[in-house]
């Protein structure tokens, strides 16, 4: 565990260095961390582009398939060139040359029942940013089998919606969603623009939980619509007969 | 009294629906599961596919916000006239 920051991460991160009650000890705190993104397409791109700006120590991504033509009115960390060729590599160049100090650990599979114990477990906080609701309850199990904290953020056309989870404080993804909505699909309308909205959030989410200040959104959910500008909170519950927390 | 109950749909629900609010109206005050058939009747079968199970019953995987809070999970309360009942169909990353 690093105790000091280098004068080259001084000199790199200084404005946020001056950010009230973050300062030097909660750069040290994510220069020491390491998060879970799952995965690195619409959200998960702007996520782990901003963690690594951030400066986060390591990033362990988790993203299956190939470049696609579609992938890039959102993909961040996908371009033009890498089309037919691994997301996962082009996600690990993109955030090197950001940020040639941070480690990357790419894996090109997405998270499942098999993986998600290792997967969860090399973390200090996952950030779920799946499309795929069985994907998303594997990691939420993982989270809190492992006591993990972890950031639920979605997106949907011009809407989006992020909570922060801290196992047994706070209400769990089964708490609130208990089953695979039937009216999910896939694909689904979105303007990248929206999903690095939440993106953006989920990453603050992240960098308060890891550092240890502010006040997360902890047993709150903010839904928010571009279409009309309009935030919403709502208090969100833990649900006694969770299947997945209940018991904690 | 009348009982005016406002209605904002999200997600894949406001997509059906083609609109993000909506109102209905009672003689007197509902439970949540008579306002959620009485919008599903109101906005046809996009909506009720959304709304209700085939048995009639409401969606397990929906979330209900009354006003700024979250309906509790199983149940049904009552909604008085003026209430906000916000509907979502859960989303994901992608």
């Amino acid at each position: 565990m690093r105790t000091e920051l280098t004068s080259e991460e001084r000199a790199v991160y200084e404005w946020q260095l001056w950010v009230d009650d973050f300062g030097e000890k909660g750069q040290l705190a994510l220069r020491n961390a390491s998060v879970l993104v799952s995965r690195c397409g619409g959200l998960g791109g702007p996520v782990a582009y901003e963690l690594a700006a951030a400066g986060v120590g390591k990033l362990i991504l988790a993203h299956e398939g190939n470049v696609e033509y579609s992938d890039l009115n959102r993909q961040l960390l996908m371009t033009q060139d890498w089309v037919g060729k691994p997301r996962i590599e082009s996600a690990k160049r993109r955030l090197q040359e950001l940020n040639p100090r941070l480690e990357v650990e790419a894996h090109n599979v997405n998270v499942n029942e098999e993986n998600a114990a290792e997967l969860v477990g090399a973390a200090d906080l996952i950030i779920d940013c799946a499309p795929m609701f069985e994907e998303r309850f594997a990691m939420n199990r993982q989270a809190v089998l492992q006591r993990k904290p972890i950031i639920e953020c979605a997106m949907y056309d011009l809407e989006a919606s992020i909570t922060t989870i801290i196992p047994g404080q706070t209400p769990c993804l089964a708490c609130v969603v208990p089953s695979v909505p039937p009216a999910w699909e896939r694909q689904f309308p979105v303007i990248g623009a929206v999903s690095g909205a939440v993106g953006c959030m989920a990453v603050m989410e992240a960098v308060k939980v890891l550092a240890g200040f502010g006040k997360p959104l902890l047993g709150r959910m903010i839904h928010f619509d571009l279409r009309s500008a309009s935030f919403s909170e709502f208090q969100i519950e833990r649900d006694s007969d969770c299947a997945v927390c209940g018991s904690l | 009294m009348l009982c005016k109950i406002h209605l904002v749909y999200t997600g894949q629900l406001r997509s059906a629906v083609g609109m993000s609010e909506d109102a209905l109206e009672f003689a007197q005050p509902v439970r949540l599961s008579e306002a959620l058939t009485a919008a599903a009747e109101k906005r046809g079968a996009a909506a009720r596919r959304i709304l209700l199970n085939e048995d009639g019953k409401i969606q397990r995987a929906l979330v209900l916000m009354v006003g700024g809070a979250q309906v509790p999970r199983g149940s049904d309360p009552v909604l008085e006239n003026g209430a906000q009942l916000t509907i979502m169909t859960p989303i994901s990353g992608g």
